[in-house]
């Protein structure tokens, strides 16, 4: 153990993309909103969703991201082109008819937009979890002068879903291997996770007190200024990264207005 | 030099109507191994709460009688400085970190971010700690990951860190298993070589004997006996009351009871040892002690 390899493990591990600032991480996300209201389409959703992969693969996160992803596309994306398609009311042209059913042309452009939305915001917020430890989360918090005291709930809430989702695997693999059924539909699943999630909440309830006294122990409640062992700075990739970002959104607008 | 003295404590949980400390007085020494022991539900960790001021800030209650710490009553001590003078580890290993680190090393440092020391600075008193405690072959795992000892050993390490005066620890190997429990009072008795005031709460007699300096006995609330770990240990009250005691002083009572006029009752194993072997021939023979050991 020498200082060096510490600075080391205190710095972030991975690659460029997801190592980029959680600032410039919220920023894709609020580009491809901006761009989905304004140009959402199906040739949209396409290339946001290619970007999305790309980005997912580029951070080594394409796994969980892909899976979380696709059921995002299934349930929302196309579920939502879908449904505005087959019900609009007003009476509009039809873009394309099988028997009795239709598809209108206004329902099927506003699914489209809708659906562009939906998966920019959602995809980009996914993106931004699935990369960023919720260390980064907190310098971040802290970063933009929120008290210690919020930074703490809101930090320790996301570990102890964490650890509550985890735990809740155990039980449910328990359970399964005591033959109680898990799978299946919503009633069945319901019975199996209702019990268990009343004993999880109980005994965490159980164990605010102790934590609590456990912070206090730690100093938690002193007053005075407050050091922290990983600082993150932004640097020139997050730089490049938003000026890019921006210059290719705000290209993007004004090419799609003049045009 | 006395850092801790209670003079005629006495207090109640706001939800019950007995008291469950009655008249406690007694006082403990800079650098000792001072711990409190008894049978359950004596008030151990009572006493250990009204020290490091949980008691009666944070759980309320009815307390009278006094407590001085570092010469000053404990009411003139504000909790910043409680918490930065008087440091705390209990029982259970799966409550005490901070929730929101995600290596052991970090999770250590959290105290100290907390007082805001510099960042150079609690880098290298991590590092000691984690040196001193023999902790380096876990110290870049997830805390939440590690098994109870090893999450106990970080909770000490913890505490170590924001180098406290008073360390009061309550009952930190009761979830532990053997080994887990040598390695936890292992720590402990590197403290006490290092001359930290140590409270130790405890109700395992084999480990009170084994490293207290000083034994504050309680039983029912009132302290019944105080003194060196031999004098409180050996003590015959603790026979004929029936209250516990470390196995091999109640061997060495018994063996008296038969007739076997030991020179004088032993509290640990190694002392046993060399009490009986005096006897060894005795033994082998069949003698009364046998059948006990
Ligand atoms: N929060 C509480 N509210 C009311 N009564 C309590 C509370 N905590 C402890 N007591 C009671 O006070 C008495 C002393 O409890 P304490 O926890 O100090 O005992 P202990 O010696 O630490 O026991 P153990 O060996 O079981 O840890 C017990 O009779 C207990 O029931
Ligand atoms: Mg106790």
């Amino acid at each position: 153990m020498d200082r060096q390899s510490v600075e080391e493990k205190l710095k972030r591990q991975g690659g460029v993309i997801e190592n980029f600032c959680p600032f410039t991480k919220l920023m894709l996300v609020v580009c491809t909103a901006v761009l989905s209201i304004l140009f959402g389409s199906l040739i949209y959703i396409a290339i946001i969703s290619a970007v999305y992969i790309i980005l997912s693969l580029a951070a080594h996160v394409s796994r969980d991201f892909l899976k979380s992803y696709f059921r995002l596309f299934i349930f929302f994306g196309l579920m939502l082109i879908l449904m505005n398609s087959f019900f609009q009311s007003n009476e509009s042209e039809v873009l394309f008819s099988m028997g009795k059913v239709s598809i209108y042309e206004e329902g099927f452009y506003r699914g489209c937009r809708m659906s562009s939305i939906i998966l920019s915001v959602a995809g980009g917020l996914l993106f931004f979890t699935e990369t960023t430890p919720i260390q980064d989360l907190m310098v971040m918090l802290g970063n933009i002068g929120l008290s210690s005291d919020i930074v703490y709930v809101v930090v320790a809430t996301f570990q102890s879903i964490t650890e509550l989702s985890g735990r809740m695997e155990q039980i449910l693999d328990a359970q399964r291997s005591r033959g109680i059924e898990t799978d299946g539909n919503l009633i069945v699943r319901a019975k199996a996770v209702l019990p268990m999630l009343i004993t999880l909440l109980l005994s965490s309830m159980v164990s605010a007190e102790e934590k609590a006294i456990a912070l206090e122990a730690r100093c938690f409640n002193c007053q005075g200024t407050r050091t922290a062992l990983r600082v993150y700075k932004t640097t020139a990739a997050d730089i490049i990264a938003m000026i890019v970002l921006a210059l290719i959104t705000g290209g993007i607008v004004v090419a799609g207005f003049i045009l | 030099m006395e850092v801790i003295r209670m003079n005629n404590l006495s207090y109640r949980y706001p939800t019950t109507e007995e008291y469950c400390l009655k008249n406690v007085s007694f006082s403990i020494q800079e650098g000792e191994l001072c711990a409190i022991a008894g049978s359950n539900g004596c008030g151990k960790t009572t006493i250990g709460n009204i020290i490091r001021g949980l008691i009666p800030s944070f759980h309320g209650g009815e307390i009278e009688g006094t407590l001085e710490i570092f010469g000053k009553s404990s009411k003139e001590i504000s909790a910043d400085e409680k918490a930065k003078r008087i440091g705390f580890v209990f029982q259970n290993p799966f409550t005490q970190n901070s929730g929101i680190k995600e290596t052991v090393f970090e999770e250590i440092a959290f105290g100290l971010e907390n007082i805001g020391v510099g960042r150079e600075e609690i880098i290298t008193r991590v590092m000691d700690i984690i040196e001193m405690l023999k902790i380096e072959s876990f110290m870049y795992k997830h805390p939440l990951e590690l098994s109870g000892g090893y999450r106990q050993r970080v909770a000490l390490a913890s505490i170590i860190v924001q180098n406290p005066e008073i360390m009061v620890i309550d009952e930190p190997t009761s979830q532990l298993d053997p080994k887990g429990t040598e390695e936890v009072f292992e720590i402990i008795k590197l403290l006490n070589r290092q001359k930290k005031t140590i409270v130790l709460v405890e109700h395992k007699m084999e480990l009170v004997a084994e490293y207290a300096d000083h034994i504050i006995y309680l039983n029912e609330g009132t302290v019944l006996l105080d003194g060196t770990a031999e004098d409180v240990l050996a003590n015959e009250i603790l026979y004929k009351k029936n209250l516990e005691m470390p196995q091999v002083a109640r061997l060495g009572f018994q063996a008296r009871e038969k007739g076997l006029m030991i020179e004088k009752v032993p509290i640990t194993m190694d002392g046993a040892v060399k009490i009986f072997a005096k006897y060894g021939k005795c033994v082998k023979d069949g003698g009364g002690s046998h059948g006990e050991s």
